[in-house]
């Protein structure tokens, strides 16, 4: 029996050290946390034992932390403030909800102890602030006061007890039926930045910025619950009162989240590559998902093969993927090794979904997970940078996509229908939202003071990868690689900011690009060149007085002396107010094919030539480096215009109106 | 009384009005055209000197839709890629029968739509009026004149119909997905509530059958008993409908099987045309056209079937009432 015990030991030994592997980050914070989750009240509650430093260089006294589940309390909080001004991705559908629909975290006791003073009871000096917007209804942010400051890397323990009821079908945190996803729970210390805390009240459109830390969560659900969460399982407990206890440990994570529900099937795979390190894939996905089990582990074992080929492996032994239940506002979100994806149980093949959602979550794991930088700054470093890995990842695992569909479309029903010869190409497509809301706000403003819901979206993921396609096409492909990967490898757990990723840009490409990310992160300009005339006409010889003096001779016109060389005239112009240097082709009818240059700073440039052959055609950066141009078609111009391609698709567009006609008649 | 006895007679008294089918095709083609031509104009200011007109030639190019879309205004807006080929353009309009969002192309194309009804509740009078003469042969003045005829009636009876759909889709529609809504609103799979939708859409699609199937009838009832009022004649449509369930749904559901045959038999091989040359961009055009002219003659078909079907039932419940 002792001998099977050792055994135990060195076992749970093992599990527990492979939680806690061999990463290297700075660990600032340390949760201990012992929850219950209460499927009938919808609740869960616990106790968090937070050991904190300050990595100041200034004694710290007062404390802040995020309650964020506050947010969903009542409509007065700041969140739904903003979302009823239409800054919501989120329809207002958010406030029809019943009474226990609403959510909130309270914290019911909290002391703090340290080295420089006994345990204390911090509660008389608890209050919410609003830093963002003193709006006094929000209590997404609260403080305390130590009885002492604490000095320069000392260290505080915080023992907080708390209840955090979750809201009904709320976004990215939420309860539905018995569908629990459990995010943004628990009251969360936030960041200390030089000496300043940098704590933002839960906006609608922002997400999140903390410390890295190591989390051991021990979780208790009833007995028929699959749960998952961050981290590794270490242990689970079956409890007399039919509950089960697991235990979920990771260090080097900035949050921990959870999901439980008895519907989830469990399925695992392993991640295996000569270059990088084993990963254990976990999958809990809905019943009726069955046929997607492949596409979700081979989308996420192709983000764990390029994404760490590309900046860096994923350093953790285990990632967690959740198909979030139907109609649940909680999928596609992404927390520290376990993210949540979504799938409809009739989408059609060629389409690359669930595909495409899987890679851009599992993608954060390397953006938002291992650099981790502020998102409530500067949301584009995470999202936009994802956003241009995920469609280089589907482009290099999956290739271009279907155009599809969906018919009769309402919540719960669709037919899809997919276009196979309608392909969307990845690297262009992000165009489409980029375009309507390309002028609203500059990149670098803060996400949750965007003008909009679609200016945040457009800000943080379309112009950000649209940028960092230009800036690989302008640079090269191998410079650019270099650049991303040295970039993600030296600030891995190290929360980078802008003038970071500027700087490791300016080293690798060897030349200062300030001009461009000042143009790009500050300004809201489009890019927009374009080839506005390709002309040719006879070359006349010199008709008029020719020769000097007294040689000076007349020479009119005449038909039969006109030349068989042709003048010609590309004029390529400048609509939009980014400025880049960009290439210009012009080839000639007898196959010639010149390639100019141009530093694209005025708003225009003519090119004239003097062939035997007329100009056929002119293109404007013709090998599209440059894809945040916002209008390709006037990229290239013919000298002679074409009716072919406009009778086809007006011919196709009659066709479908006479159908149209014809269907209505149904009525006379 | 059968259904395929119907169906064969319907078929035989197309066949003997064929030239109707011109008529109705040169309305159709010339309506269409008139919108047809700017959207050729829009379309070539955009691409005819571009180099995306070489994409365009191979296929759709999703990019320059997406930019084109961006500009689009007016009629351009319903430019879109599921026109592409294949079903597309067929299910954009088969769908509209169940969601009855008629406006989801713009008031243009609605307004447009609805004066079509119109023209083709004129037509109609011309058609019913020559299948109910005992004289079959076709004559283009009695075509016309019969239209004219019957035009207030049939005016009438298309604007009833209208405000009837109307209701179905705005107040018995919304009703039922509504109570399927709150059904399922707290499910966590959506297969399940997939086909828990799948019986509304199924509900409302018999429900849209059986509407027009008496108004069909009325139609017919008003010129072969020559009746005077339109409202009476969608009263004894309903009641002959109803006593005849059976047969004359079964009759309507086989020609729309014909209907779903011919769809099906073009879509795919529209899908398989890829008109990159002139010569295939004429033959892929005269295909659509093809098809168009198709789906005149099943209208054609659904009007002659039931009328010898009315026929047929009309002469059996005489010869049983003089016995």
């Amino acid at each position: 029996m002792i001998k099977y015990s050792i055994v135990l030991f060195f076992l749970f030994a093992l599990v527990t050290a492979s939680a806690g592997q061999s990463l290297n980050c700075d660990q600032v914070v340390s949760y201990q946390m012992k929850v219950a989750l209460n499927p009938g009240t919808k609740t869960i509650t616990g106790s968090e034992v937070l050991n904190w430093k300050n990595t100041s260089d200034q004694p710290i006294s007062e404390l802040y932390f995020h309650a964020y589940l506050n947010a969903f309390k009542n409509t007065q909080s700041t969140f739904f403030k903003e979302a009823a001004q239409g800054l919501a991705r989120y329809p207002r559908e958010l406030y029809d909800r019943p009474q226990d629909g609403w959510g909130f975290v309270d914290v019911q006791s909290i002391s703090a102890s340290s080295t420089a003073f006994s345990n204390t009871d911090l509660l008389p000096t608890f209050r919410y602030v609003q830093p963002d917007d003193q709006n006094p209804a929000d209590e997404t942010v609260f403080t305390v006061q130590l009885p002492r400051p604490i000095g320069p890397n000392e260290t505080v323990n915080i023992n907080i007890k708390f209840v955090s009821k979750l809201p009904h079908n709320a976004p990215r945190t939420e309860f539905r039926s018995d569908y629990f996803f459990v995010g943004q729970w628990f009251p969360k210390i936030a960041v200390l930045e030089n000496g300043k805390w940098n704590c933002h009240q839960f906006h609608t459109n922002t997400e999140f910025f903390a410390d890295y830390g190591s989390y051991d969560v021990s979780l208790t659900v009833p007995k028929k619950y699959v749960v998952g969460a961050t981290g590794v399982m270490t242990d689970s407990t079956a409890n007399s009162d039919g509950s089960v206890t697991y235990r979920f440990q990771q260090d080097c994570v900035h949050d921990f989240a959870w999901t439980a529900c008895p519907r989830f099937k469990v399925a695992k795979r392993m991640f295996e590559h000569p270059e990088l390190p084993p990963v254990q894939m976990r999958l809990l996905y809905q019943p009726e998902h069955q046929k997607y089990v492949n596409a979700f582990f081979d989308a996420t074992a192709n983000t764990l093969k390029h994404y760490g080929l590309w900046y860096v492996p994923y350093p953790y032994k285990q990632i967690t993927i959740v198909d979030a239940a139907w109609r649940s506002k909680s999928g596609g979100m992404e927390y520290p090794t376990l993210f949540t994806t979504e799938v409809d149980w009739l989408t059609p093949d060629g389409t690359q979904d669930p595909h495409a959602l899987t890679v851009h979550e599992a993608g954060h794991q390397f953006w938002y997970g291992l650099i981790g930088n502020n998102e409530f700054e500067d949301a584009w470093m995470d999202e936009g940078f994802n956003s241009y890995s995920d469609t280089r990842c589907e482009n290099a695992a999956y290739g271009s996509r279907a155009y599809y569909k969906t018919y009769l479309s309402r919540e719960g029903f669709q037919i899809p229908l997919a276009f196979p010869g309608v392909r969307i190409e990845h690297r262009t497509r992000r165009l489409e939202n980029y375009r309507p809301h390309a002028a609203k706000d500059a990149m670098g403003r803060l996400p949750f003071a965007m003008m909009d819901g679609g200016s945040y979206g457009c800000n943080a993921y379309e112009k950000p990868a649209l940028m960092l396609w230009t800036l690989e096409g302008y640079l090269g492909d191998e410079v650019f690689g270099r650049i991303m990967k040295t970039y993600a490898s030296r600030y891995v757990f190290k929360h980078p900011k802008p003038k970071d990723f500027v700087n490791v840009v300016n080293e690798i490409a060897g030349q200062p690009m300030d001009w461009f990310f000042e143009q790009m992160l500050n300004g809201t300009g489009i890019l927009d060149y374009a080839v506005t005339e390709v002309s040719s006409r006879p070359f006349v010889e010199a008709v008029g007085l020719v020769g000097k003096e007294s040689n000076r001779q007349y020479q009119a016109y005449d038909e039969k002396k006109k030349s068989n060389r042709f003048e010609s005239d590309v004029l390529v112009r400048r609509f939009g107010e980014v400025r880049i240097p960009v290439e210009v082709r012009v080839q000639f009818e007898d196959g010639e094919i010149i390639n100019e240059k141009w530093d694209g700073r005025d708003l225009w440039k003519r090119f004239s030539y003097l062939r035997s052959s007329q100009v056929r055609r002119a293109d404007v950066d013709p090998e599209r480096k440059l894809i945040l141009d916002l209008n390709y078609s006037n990229n290239s111009r013919y000298r002679e215009s074409d009716s072919g391609a406009a009778i086809r698709w007006a011919s196709k567009w009659m066709y479908w109106l006479q159908h149209f006609l014809e269907t209505v008649a149904f009525f006379s | 009384m059968s259904i395929i006895k119907s169906f064969k007679s319907g078929l035989a008294l197309v066949f003997e009005h064929l030239k109707i089918i011109p008529i109705i095709y040169a309305v159709n083609f010339s309506l269409a055209a008139l919108l047809a031509i700017p959207m050729y104009i829009s379309l070539h200011e955009a691409i005819g000197t571009s180099g995306v007109r070489d994409e365009l030639m191979q296929g759709f190019d999703h990019e320059w839709w997406t930019e084109f879309n961006f500009h689009a205004e007016g009629l351009e807006k319903t430019f879109r890629p599921s026109l592409s080929g294949g079903f597309g353009a067929i299910f954009d309009n088969v769908e509209l029968l169940l969601t009855g969002k008629f406006t989801s192309f713009g008031t243009g194309i609605f307004i447009f739509g609805v004066t079509y009804v119109f023209v083709s509740a004129f037509m109609n009078g011309g058609i019913i009026g020559l299948f109910a003469e005992e004289k079959r042969k076709f004559s283009t003045s009695r075509f016309f004149s019969n239209a004219g005829l019957y035009f207030h009636h049939f005016f009438a009876l298309a604007l009833t119909a209208m405000l009837l759909f109307l209701l179905v889709y705005k107040a018995f529609s919304s009703a039922l997905f509504g109570a399927l809504g709150s059904f399922t609103a707290e499910w966590l799979s959506d297969r399940a509530a997939w086909f828990v939708n799948l019986i509304g859409y199924v509900v409302l699609l018999l429900i849209v059958i059986f509407f027009n199937m008496i108004f069909d009838y009325a139609k017919i009832i008003l010129v072969v008993e020559k009746k005077e009022s339109s409202w009476l004649c969608i009263w004894y449509s309903l009641k002959f409908s109803a006593r005849h369930l059976a047969n004359a749904g079964g009759l309507y559901l086989l020609l729309i099987l014909v209907g779903v045959g011919l769809t099906l038999v073009f879509a795919l091989l529209d899908s398989l045309i890829n008109p990159s040359q002139v010569l295939v961009l004429i033959i892929a055009v005269i295909f659509q056209q093809g098809f168009i002219i198709a789906k005149i003659w099943l209208r054609l078909n659904f009007y002659g079937a039931q009328l010898s079907y009315y026929n047929q039932g009309q002469s059996e419940v005489r010869r049983l009432k003089k016995i």
